[in-house]
């Protein structure tokens, strides 16, 4: 079986450069789950790509069938494996609307249908004791710090910087050029 | 990343393949399959499922940095890559744009340097020792930017380490070659050591594994031990294994003492044509086929007649109307997009000149295009009506309108090629034409003669004129004088009739033609686009917006015409003074020529512009054709486009910068232009945009 399943994992994960999440954001144990939450460090306010894992306690085998949703101030986020990177996680992007603390709730309901929420909240606006959390039979609750968004062009140096550096680059040549064609001449 | 191993594929293949015929012994064909094996590891290690379970197990993250460190540098070099990747180049980037650089003994001493056995030991043995101290290892688990800085270090180091060993040729290593079998060992012991340190460790060592979830039930020092094993076992293998081979050849002193034969047969390779579009094996035949393009024109044409039919009597909302999505979205993108990978394959199709083909054989067409048209200031003043009328009139919004357009366009090219000779209408009329002609002097194909020796003893000039069987270029372009694809439509007609199949669609340097072209009516055409590029995409963010609401309420005026007409003025005026500038007899001759080389950076505005919206709203043509309702798709921009945008920002930045300096050396006030439309450029492509044509939630 888990073989079986290290297979299919193999075959479906179109994994690019980098897998999703980041750092884990929080681990803990809860129902007959193990829930991970990872997320890019520094967490900053503006799009966040949330990805969480979910394995059975017993074997702690990855859990690929549930319905996972996120909800971030009452909207509610679907994380579906199809938006992960690494088909293991089930993933969402969040919209932090303002930097600060959050609180979050990763919410699984035991059925068998294995239905997994995650709440997110921000710590001021909303109780932690919402209705989605009174729904689970299972619940882990952590928060984390949202820093300032990055300013836009500073996200994009690397392409900004490409161009004088390609000039740099095309003035030594020119410097190189120049330098030996005399040479040539002369030889 | 694929990409670029992709490239870097083709280069050594297109260059293996020349020194495989001069020098057979020197590169079989396994030095082919050896270096495409080591590119094929960097995919495994780089691009594979392996680096999704690196952050969730130490051991996958292991092998990932043998094959970085062991595998895939040594497969590379093995395959002995420097003359095949410096063949495979371009002649001219590698003769003028290489060429100094490689000259340059400053920087061949480095390169020794850098590849000689004290500092390339040195290198890799510290990039191996920094990373996986569980301070950097961490960083590296934590950031995807320094992740990466971590494996360019291995690989690169690794690529220096293995230069000696594998004593790369045509470079010759001063050092000895017994001197690698020490330098090996030592490499195996530095190795060995971390791996025991790995194996024999109480504690985890990298705190991420032991807060990971654990898979399948290993423990993280279970993980652990297995990765310090992959390390130390085949990482010991792979470091002994040449250090035995080098051993037995410098005891084989017959082997030993013979140097590597550096001049093999060589045969000469044929000389090198530009590659042809028309030649390539199944495109070629089809482009070439008699009925091709009647073909594409009548599958447009459809088009255009349901784009009509859905405009004059369909939903009038332009994201649910094939007269609102296919035009304004889809049609325009890739439109460029044909024109930024190959040449003027818009015109070619062009459905407007399709039935003004069959109704000449009723219309006279008989009379020449009067003298006094005969320039592009007429196409210069459509081109400003279309495109105050689009943004005044939200022509993307109307299909009505929008239909009537394309109407009007028919019935216009009908009534001129109805009645004057030749395709005045192309030539000097249609403004989406002009468009076209001006783009395409960038675009990397261009209709042109293949062998220019054989229109020297051409006395027909069948191209030109045709002859029995087909009609010659009816925008009277003689095929050995023609500049670059500027006014040429790739209707293939001198392609036909050539009787000698001496024309092509052949690869070209973008701008070649400049020189040309020196004519102000030209240069007035290209500086109206280069600027209406930008002021075309300024009009949709929304600071420009706001901009225009204001004045609008604040002069009362009902109709937001006027402001749009102000704002075109105010951005439309620079061409304006450039062009009146320009008409001065001391500026006008290289004025006119600077003002050509400004088509890259409009060009590379316009494809930012239209893919955004393409990007954004390609998915309305399902509510458009009625397939489905879509009431809210995700209608976001990928990702990946914000960095695409700035990459044909930079592009069309260089390549004019690069033309003006071809033409002449001092050319600053235009460089400034140059990068003041760039800024302009990098701001409106930052600025929130104003979704059109879509359905929004």
């Amino acid at each position: 079986m888990v073989a079986l399943r290290l297979m299919y994992a193999l075959a479906v994960l179109a994994a690019p450069l980098f897998g999703d999440g980041g750092a884990v954001l929080s681990r803990q144990e809860s129902g007959p789950f193990v829930i991970t939450v990872f997320a890019p460090l520094p967490i900053r306010a503006g799009p966040v790509d949330v990805t969480v894992l979910v394995q059975t306690r017993s074997a702690l085998e990855p859990v690929l069938d549930a319905n996972v949703s996120i909800l971030l101030d009452g909207v509610t986020q679907i994380a579906t494996r199809s938006q992960a990177q690494n088909k293991l996680l089930y993933a969402a992007t969040l919209n932090l609307p303002h930097p600060g603390e959050w609180n979050y709730t990763v919410c699984v309901k035991s059925s068998a249908a294995q239905v997994v929420h995650a709440t997110f909240s921000r710590v001021s606006s909303i109780p932690k004791t919402n209705a989605a959390e009174a729904a689970c039979t299972v619940a882990i609750f952590g928060s984390f710090q949202a820093a300032e968004p990055a300013p836009p062009l500073a996200a994009y140096t690397f392409y900004l910087a490409i161009p004088p550096v390609l000039i740099a680059i095309f003035i030594l040549h020119q410097w190189l050029s120049r330098r030996s064609a005399p040479r040539r001449i002369a030889s | 990343m694929i990409f670029a191993l992709l490239v870097s594929a083709w280069i050594y293949v297109r260059g293996w393949r020349q020194l495989h015929r001069q020098m057979p012994s020197r590169y079989p064909i396994n030095r082919l399959i050896l270096f495409l094996s080591g590119l094929g590891a960097i995919f495994i290690a780089l691009a594979s499922p392996l680096d999704a379970f690196g952050n969730l197990l130490l051991a996958a993250h292991m092998v990932q940095h043998l094959l970085l460190l062991m595998i895939a540098p040594l497969l590379i070099l093995t395959g002995q890559p420097v003359l095949p990747l410096l063949r495979g180049l371009p002649h001219d980037v590698m003769k003028d744009g290489l060429g100094p650089f490689l000259r340059w003994r400053a920087l061949r001493n480095v390169g020794g340097a850098l590849v000689g056995p004290v500092f390339a030991f040195c290198a890799m043995s510290l990039a191996v020792i920094f990373w996986h101290l569980p301070r950097f290892y961490e960083l590296g688990l934590r950031s995807q930017g320094w992740h990466q800085t971590e494996h360019a270090c291995f690989f690169f180091s690794a690529l220096l380490f293995w230069w000696p060993v594998v004593d790369v040729w045509p470079s010759h290593s001063r050092t000895p070659r017994w001197a690698i079998i020490p330098y090996l060992l030592l490499a195996d012991l530095v190795n060995t050591g971390l791996s025991a340190f790995l194996i024999f460790s109480k504690h985890v060592v990298y705190p991420t594994y032991e807060f990971a979830p654990r898979l399948w039930g290993i423990s993280a020092l279970g993980d652990q031990a297995i990765a310090g094993g992959i390390m130390w076992v085949p990482g010991s293998i792979v470091f002994l294994v040449p250090a035995v081979a080098v051993a037995m050849k410098a005891l084989d002193s017959g082997r030993a003492i013979r140097p590597p034969s550096r001049v093999a047969q060589r045969k000469p390779n044929p000389p090198r044509k530009p590659w042809d579009l028309l030649r390539t094996p199944i495109l070629g035949p089809m482009l070439r086929h008699a009925y091709f393009r009647r073909a594409a024109q009548a599958v447009m044409f459809l088009l255009a007649a349901a784009i009509v039919a859905d405009g004059l009597f369909g939903p009038q909302v332009s994201a649910m109307n094939l007269a609102g999505v296919l035009p304004w979205t889809h049609w325009r993108a890739l439109a460029v997009l044909a024109l930024l990978i190959g040449g003027n394959f818009f015109c070619m199709a062009c459905p407007f000149t399709l039935p003004r083909d069959f109704a000449r054989r009723f219309l006279p067409a008989r009379r020449l295009w009067p003298k006094q048209l005969r320039s592009k200031w007429t196409a210069v003043g459509l081109t400003v009506l279309y495109l105050w009328a689009y943004e005044a009139f939200s022509l993307w919004d109307s299909p009505w309108w929008t239909a009537w357009i394309i109407v009007g366009y028919f019935a216009t090219a009908l009534l001129v090629d109805g009645l004057f000779q030749g395709a005045s209408f192309c030539k000097y009329v249609c403004p989406i034409g002009q468009f076209h002609f001006v783009n395409s002097m960038v675009s990397p194909l261009e209709v042109r003669v293949r062998e220019p020796k054989v229109c020297g003893s051409c006395q027909t000039h069948d191209c030109l004129h045709g002859n029995a069987r087909q009609r010659g270029c009816e925008l009277y372009l003689f095929q050995p004088k023609k500049a670059g694809n500027f006014d040429c439509t790739f209707c293939l007609d001198c392609v036909h009739a050539c009787p000698s199949d001496n024309v092509g669609i052949l690869a070209t340097l973008p701008g070649r033609a400049f020189g040309r072209l020196a004519r102000l009516d030209v240069a007035a055409l290209v500086l109206l686009l280069v600027f209406g590029a930008f002021v075309n995409a300024s009009a949709m963010t929304v600071p420009v917006i706001q901009w225009m609401n204001e004045w609008q309420a604040r002069l009362g005026f009902a109709s937001r015409a006027p402001i749009v007409a102000a704002f075109y003025f105010v951005g439309l005026f620079i061409p304006l003074a450039l062009v009146c500038v320009l008409s001065r007899p001391r500026w006008r001759d290289p004025g006119i020529t600077f003002s050509l080389t400004l088509v890259p950076l409009g060009f590379s505005m316009w494809i930012a512009h239209f893919w955004f919206h393409y990007l954004t709203a390609w998915s309305a043509i399902v509510p458009a054709f009625r397939i489905a309702w879509v009431a809210s798709s995700n209608m976001q921009v990928p990702a990946w486009w914000p960095p695409v945008e700035i990459l044909l920002l930079d592009a069309g930045l260089l390549l004019t910068l690069y033309l003006g300096w071809k033409i002449a050396r001092r050319f600053t006030p235009w460089a400034i232009l140059a990068v003041l439309l760039y800024a302009a450029g990098l701001w409106i492509l930052f600025q929130p945009m104003q979704m059109r044509g879509m359905l929004m939630s």
